[in-house]
């Protein structure tokens, strides 16, 4: 039977060409390089197609970043054969599936959402039927529609994969492709639909006066709480979600829910402890901005508004899955020599520090290469796209191209699958109740807690001494 | 042996522990209301106002004058809009030299024995002598504050221009009765503009020895008016900034030059439980924006909000350097005010603007000579809490 | 001398003088913007407080694309004198020439996209007044006798050296934008801060009723500054550049100031002023025409000026006619703005460039303003900046008003609409009618016909032209008049508010088909005895297809007594009520098979055919 990719990525050894760090940052380098040529063509306002308007450049990489999640993820490369993908050189299979994976964002963006639902369902997915509108001209008709196509993408960008790493593909974990892949597919997109229409359908429905002409729910249920009627405030939590669902697949392997032995249990706790940690992040990165900054006054415009400041969390959040990423993908997840939960804890702690660099670095000089504006919450600062562009470089040089040419693909040999499946096993078995453990386990919430309030007496002063851009 | 086992234990549970804490205290108290007590606030003064239960104000005239163009013709023909007010010949300044050849001196001359009983006898000397007199209408409004208590206080802002106009008026509402029992607290003026202050004698006639608060910055001829008028209770000069009157009620006086002649306008703010901010104006001519920046700056309030608002709200002549009037309608959406009743000189226009961009205006009825429902107009009322 | 400074600042201010100093400049600015006429005349183009940083105030001044922002910085005074000192900084436009002369910092913090927005609040960021800071301005206040100072400082060259020169990220790459020891700026501070330092001191002569009475100059040599990564900032002489100091005083003399080591008087009444000063605005305190435009915002008044379209056929006599009225408007204190569409005419010059209209002439009664972009800005611009009572916009001879009755229509909410006056040659009609549609479209669509010259034709070719012209128009209002000399009240009816007049019933003429056949243009009448029902009112209105150019009546409803004016163009729909008797309910359409029209639209109204 043919397997097409399942388990391609768990059962491929990439062998470096080289000894130490320096695969890695051969491999940064090329993919910074075609960021930045790519980003030229495609996103920059300055460069030639523009896309970056900001919304429109958004829609398109955060729609390209789910194909590649459902091509690989879902339909585990579903129509390739595994021969083809195991003996074709990689610069053949990367140009391959990353034009496979083009023409079906285009067509989806153009034929599903602009020609089908645009045309036919609701009219905010299609700018020529917003431009209708009285008062509405055709920029902002351009930027609705590309905001309400990709705040689904960003529903479908934590739903596609979470159904993977969180509910490990069940119930259909047994089917072939493609049946699988539709199943998960149709699946994911009901949820993402069900989930768009109770978050992001009252945001799209405020942006027309009146209201109820868009038959939403306004104002929205959320107001009082977020303090805004912005669909920010999910656009918010629902990247936290995408962030740490990549958190748990990479650097966390998983971690704590793989000590659950009973299936369902283990796939449910995944799936809304990824949740509850998203939420976490969210309203702290909140209370962090608050701490900086000053209290979000309603009302007020830019830095100071609330849906600003939570579309920022979103902004922030997506910092963390850059580092995180590289290190599962360049860096073999280091370091793997410890237990289970402190390998973890490093990582993470690496995660951190990495994504306060790559802020810092970020905000102080983008706008001097990108084409981005200065400034925190400039209209025309729009972090999440050339992250996310990046993180989809990655994905493409990763997922289709076997880290080349740094690396070199060999496929494991069966042994060679089953000693890595009993070290995963041991090292889930490793970590077991004891009554130490419980002692450790006790002591670390302290400090966990302990650690949470120092940094919220110290952030305002550390943020002061850094001062990442003056003036602001 | 054993030992190195344990300390593997206890590192992989604190490992864990860690992030479990850390989490936990991310999730449960980022969003608490105990982060409050983190932000320092240093920036506003929070100036405790205390809270009352509800304002209810009763819009007794908005209609300074009739016709604008009358009123324009006469300030052209005066020599502008720097003229000292007095010396315009408006009533009740009468001399009978005609257009711009008024004086405070002769004009109160001819009434000032009449004052403040005889204001019939007084408006028939005014309308032989005076420009317009006919014309003239006059700004004033009833502020009732009710007190966590349930004590309701009652106070007037302002009392209009036309004696005759200003007198139908105060009896259309009830305020002579009011003031004759002694019902109201004080009068407060916003500015020495002839539309809200001339009509000083209708409300001394009913309750002269009622209290006045003024702003500072009002001119010899405007404090002389008071006495004229036979004014026999305390008078108050409200200096610049904030000023505590009752729980949940305050003013502030802001130094502005305005036209006319007249320097300062005072407002009122109130702190209305579980609602937010109420500000009560005359014309706000300090713009409505820096009103509510100031608010904000300077005063605590419930929920940190902006509730309403009440009044004139002055389309600020000095946004022109980017004309964009819309500007002001966009930018009150930033205040997120729940209920607007605007009037007076807020422009119909601009009104109409505000119901157009879905704020929330409380319309009125559109009588008592009030041009349009979209302003909250003569005889209207409208309660915030 | 004697000044008032009493209308100015109310008496217990001026008990003060620290107060009246600081707040002198904020009340000689706000003062002198109440009255357009006066804001114009004396150089401002719009004042604004800074709502959020408290005291400061951005400026504008004539001839200065950018913003001026005036802030306070210290004050001192004792019993009987007070002093303030206020920094000046200009923020130019990004796209100015004069950014070139700043740093380079302030250049990119210019190029940023929330730039005007942050200089409108500019006391909240420090960052941008260290940039554009240009020069001080110091005023003085003396209690007994009362007079006032007012003194600008700058350099004429602000220097400022980077020693380690200056690199800038590029998208390609770095750039050495200065090089070591190169200028980073060298600006003309002293030429940049002068005009609004002159509308400042002739607005303080407008105020205070006289002009100033001592003038002195203070100079010294300045200075340049030097920076480098890691030293601090140094001052070192500049050569071939003076700072310097320009005091006017009002009854008190500017003081001296020991950091400015070459002191000259270089003027005191009665002296013969010196000739660089002879046209300084400041030395004349009397604005001519002060009190004949209001700004009326200030009174909080939103009356919609009213809107004339004027046009006629070349030579028709267009602008005799406007003058005369514009004279009438005067003489009763009204203020017109004419807006003339020279679209295409030499003589805008390259200043006009981004701009929506140039102001040719402003004088009592009057301004006369060329639109150079779109109608809806220029008219924006206009209204704010003057107020009139009268917008007219005069057409050029050969435009066809039909193309600008769509457009007039968007206007609605900047102001209302009053009338088409058509203005007629009697001599040259007929002639123009016979070889021009313009001129037929012209007459169609006028309100008011002016048969002008009439002086110059006899009565039966008066009588001719007029039965010619009713045939094309049979609802306007006709006038014979000389030199367009009428009064205005007899065309537009008191107020402005002329309500339609029902048209005379014209027999159709023979022969006169042809006129109508170019485009089919006529118009009908529909005449409404009867109270009709307002939805199916509105429903046939809402009905009236795309060729119907112009319908207008008197119109009678059955929920309401009083009648109320109808007017339509397409697009727009006005309803106003009446306040005079009308003398019948009627509605008249004009447009391309009008008569066909007009019978769907009564029996949409549920009338039978009447006669019409």
């Amino acid at each position: 039977m043919e397997r097409f990719g399942e388990g391609y990525l768990e059962e491929r050894k990439l062998v470096k060409r080289w000894s130490g760090p320096i695969p890695a940052l051969v491999s940064l380098v090329i993919t910074l390089a075609v960021f930045y040529l790519s980003w030229w063509i495609f996103q920059d306002p300055r460069g030639v197609m523009r896309m970056y308007t900001p919304y429109v450049g958004y829609m398109y990489c955060r729609w390209w970043l789910i194909m590649m999640i459902w091509m690989v993820y879902i339909f585990n490369f579903w129509p390739f054969k595994r021969k083809w993908l195991e003996t074709a050189h990689p610069l053949l299979k990367g140009a391959v599936l990353t034009t496979i994976s083009a023409v079906i964002l285009v067509a989806l963006i153009k034929g599903f959402f602009e020609g089908l639902m645009g045309n036919y369902g609701l009219a905010y997915f299609n700018p020529d039927q917003l431009e209708k509108l009285p008062g509405v001209t055709s920029f902002f008709a351009i930027e609705y529609s590309a905001l309400a196509i990709l705040m689904f993408a960003a529903i479908a960008s934590w739903l596609s994969p979470a159904w993977v790493v969180a509910f490990e593909e069940a119930p259909w974990q047994k089917l072939s492709q493609p049946a699988k892949g539709f199943s998960i597919l149709i699946m994911t997109f009901f949820l993402s639909l069900v989930v768009y229409f109770v978050t992001m359908h009252p945001h799209m429905g405020i942006l027309y006066h009146p209201w109820q002409y868009f038959t939403s729910i306004a104002p929205p249920y959320w107001e009082q709480f977020a303090d805004t009627v912005s669909g920010n405030f999910h656009i918010s939590w629902i990247m936290c979600c995408t962030v740490v669902v990549w958190l748990v697949e990479t650097i966390w392997e998983r971690y704590p829910f793989n000590l659950i032995k009973n299936d369902w249990a283990r796939r449910f706790a995944c799936f809304f402890g990824i949740i509850g940690i998203a939420l976490a992040m969210h309203f702290f990165l909140y209370f962090a901005q608050e701490l900086t900054w000053g209290e979000a006054i309603r009302g007020t415009r830019r830095a100071f508004a609330p849906d600003w400041r939570w579309l920022h969390v979103g902004e922030m959040a997506i910092f963390f899955l850059v580092p995180a990423l590289f290190v599962t993908f360049y860096c073999d997840n280091w370091p793997k020599k410890y237990s289970m939960p402190v390998n973890v804890l490093l990582r993470t702690v690496v995660t951190l520090i990495g994504a306060i660099a790559l802020y810092i670095v970020y905000y102080k000089t983008s706008h001097m290469f990108l084409g981005t504006q200065k400034g925190f919450s400039h209209p025309q600062q729009f972090p999440m796209i050339p992250m996310i562009w990046l993180v989809n470089i990655w994905l493409v040089h990763h997922w289709f191209m076997d880290n080349w040419p740094a690396w070199k693909m060999v496929p494991k040999t069966a042994e060679e699958i089953e000693a890595d499946h009993a070290a995963k096993k041991a090292a889930i078995e490793d970590v077991r109740w004891s009554p130490k453990f419980g002692v450790g386990l006790t002591a670390g919430v302290a400090m966990g807690v302990v650690f949470y309030f120092i940094t919220v007496w110290a952030l305002p002063a550390v943020y002061a001494a850094v001062n990442i851009i003056p003036g602001n | 042996m054993s030992d190195n086992i344990n300390r593997r234990d206890f590192l992989k549970g604190a490992a864990t522990g860690v992030g479990v804490g850390l989490l936990g205290a991310m999730g449960l108290y980022s969003y608490s209301p105990m982060r409050k007590s983190h932000f320092t606030q240093a920036e506003r003064k929070m100036t405790d106002i205390g809270v009352c239960k509800s304002v209810k104000v009763t819009n007794i005239s908005e209609t300074s004058w009739f016709e604008n163009g009358v009123l324009m013709g006469d300030i052209k023909g005066a020599g502008g809009l720097l003229v000292n007010q007095y010396d315009y010949n408006w009533p009740p300044f009468g001399n009978g030299k005609g257009l711009g050849k008024g004086s405070y001196e002769e004009g109160i001359a001819q009434i000032k024995h009449l004052l403040p009983n005889r204001l019939e006898e007084a408006w028939k000397i005014i309308e032989g002598n005076s420009v317009h007199p006919e014309n003239a209408g006059g700004y004033a409004a009833l502020v009732e504050v009710e007190q966590m208590d349930g004590k309701k206080t009652k106070y007037l802002l302002d009392v209009g221009w036309s004696y005759k106009w200003c007198d139908e008026a105060f009896k259309r509402e009830g305020i002579d009765k009011m003031l004759e029992n002694k019902e109201i607290e004080a009068l407060f003026f916003s500015h020495e503009h002839f539309d809200h202050f001339w009509g000083l004698p209708v409300a001394l006639k009913y309750d002269p020895e009622i209290t006045i608060y003024i702003p500072e910055g009002f001119y010899p001829e405007g404090l002389q008016y008071i006495k004229d008028c036979g004014h026999k209770g305390k008078l108050i000069t409200v200096k610049n900034g904030l000023n505590k009157v009752i729980p949940g009620m305050a003013s502030y006086v802001f130094a502005i030059p305005i036209i006319c002649r007249v320097y300062g306008e005072q407002s009122l703010y109130f702190n209305v439980a579980d609602k937010g901010l109420v500000s009560v104006t005359g014309c706000c001519h300090q713009g409505i924006i820096r009103f509510a920046e100031t608010a904000y700056n300077e005063i605590k309030y419930e929920n940190d909000k902006c509730y309403g608002i009440y009044g004139g709200l002055h389309i600020s002549p000095f946004d022109d350097w980017d004309p964009k009037y819309d500007d002001l309608v966009i930018s009150l959406g930033d205040y997120g005010f729940e209920r607007i009743g605007c009037n007076h000189c807020t422009g119909v226009l601009c009104a109409k603007k505000f119901i157009a961009a879905g704020y929330p205006v409380v319309e009125g009825t559109a009588k008592n000579r009030s041009k349009d429902k979209a302003y909250l107009g003569n005889g209207d009322t409208i309660t915030f809490g | 001398m004697s000044i008032t400074l009493k209308a100015l600042l109310p008496p217990a201010l001026l008990d003060n003088p620290k107060l009246v100093a600081v707040e002198l400049p904020r009340a000689l600015m706000t003062r002198a913007n109440f009255i357009p006429g006066v804001r114009h005349r004396l150089g401002w183009r719009g004042v604004r407080d800074c709502a959020k940083g408290g005291g400061g105030l951005t400026v504008r001044v004539t001839g200065m694309p950018g913003v001026y922002g005036v802030e306070i910085l210290a004050a001192d005074g004792q019993k009987d004198a007070g002093r303030a000192t206020f920094g000046i900084s200009y923020f130019p436009m990004p796209d100015e020439d004069l950014i070139e002369s700043f740093s380079i910092d302030a250049g990119l913090a210019a190029q940023a996209g929330d730039y005007l927005e942050r200089v409108r609040e500019f006391t909240l960021h420090p960052d941008l007044r260290v940039l554009f800071h240009i020069a001080g301005l110091e005023t003085f206040f003396t209690a007994a006798p009362q007079g006032v100072g007012m003194a600008l400082s700058a350099p004429e060259h602000d220097v400022v050296i980077a020693r380690d020169g200056l690199e800038i990220q590029t998208p390609n790459g770095p750039v050495q934008a200065v090089p070591p020891g190169g200028t980073d700026q060298d600006f003309p501070a002293w030429d940049t801060a002068l005009p609004l330092f002159n509308a400042l001191a002739a607005s303080a002569s407008f105020c205070l009723g006289d002009s100033p009475d001592s003038l002195t100059s203070h100079s010294m040599a300045s200075t340049r500054r030097t920076y480098g990564a890691n030293a601090r900032i140094t001052s070192q002489a500049c050569p071939h550049s003076r700072t310097w100091r320009l005091g006017l005083g009002w009854n008190t003399p500017v003081p001296a100031d020991p950091h400015f080591t070459d002191t000259k008087d270089l003027w005191q009444r009665p002296a013969p002023i010196p000739e660089d000063w002879a046209d300084a605005l400041w030395l004349n305190p009397n604005i001519q025409g002060a009190g004949n435009s209001i700004d009326k915002r200030t009174m909080g008044i939103s009356d919609k000026p009213r809107l004339i379209v004027l046009t006629g056929f070349l030579g028709s006599g267009k602008t005799t006619f406007l003058a005369r009225f514009i004279e009438e408007q005067a003489a009763k204190n009204g203020f017109v703005a004419v807006i003339q569409n020279e679209i295409g005419q030499k003589g805008l010059d390259g200043k006009l460039m981004g701009q929506h209209y140039a102001v040719t002439e402003v004088d009592e009664g009057c301004v006369c303003c060329t639109l150079a972009g779109s109608l809806r800005a220029a008219l924006s611009g206009i209204l704010s900046e003057f107020q009139p009572d009268f917008v007219v916009l005069e057409t050029t001879g050969l435009a066809n008003p039909a193309n600008l009755l769509s457009e007039i229509a968007d206007l609605d909410d900047l102001l209302e609409f009053a009338s088409v006056t058509t203005v007629v040659d009697a001599a040259g009609a007929a002639r123009a009618l016979d070889n021009h549609e313009v001129a037929r479209s012209q007459v169609r669509l006028a309100d008011v016909l002016l048969v002008n010259k009439a002086d110059l034709v006899s009565e039966s070719a008066l009588n001719e032209l007029e039965t010619r012209l009713r045939t094309l128009n049979t609802a306007g209002t006709m006038h014979r008049v000389v030199q367009g000399d009428i009064q205005a009240a007899a065309l537009y009816g008191v107020n402005f508010r002329n309500t339609p007049s029902r048209p005379a019933p014209t027999l159709p003429l023979m022969g006169a088909q042809p006129t109508h056949m170019d485009d089919n243009i006529q118009s009908s009448l529909i005449s409404l005895d009867a109270p009709v029902d307002r939805a199916a009112f509105s429903q046939g209105v809402a009905a009236l297809p795309d060729k119907v150019l112009r319908a207008k009546g008197i119109v009678r409803f059955l929920d309401t007594d009083i009648p109320e004016v109808f007017q339509f163009v397409p697009g727009h729909t006005s309803l106003t009520p009446m306040d005079q008797e009308p003398g019948g309910s009627f509605m008249v359409i004009i447009g391309q098979d009008s008569p066909q029209v007009a019978e769907d639209f009564r029996s949409a109204l549920g009338i039978g055919a009447s006669a019409s």
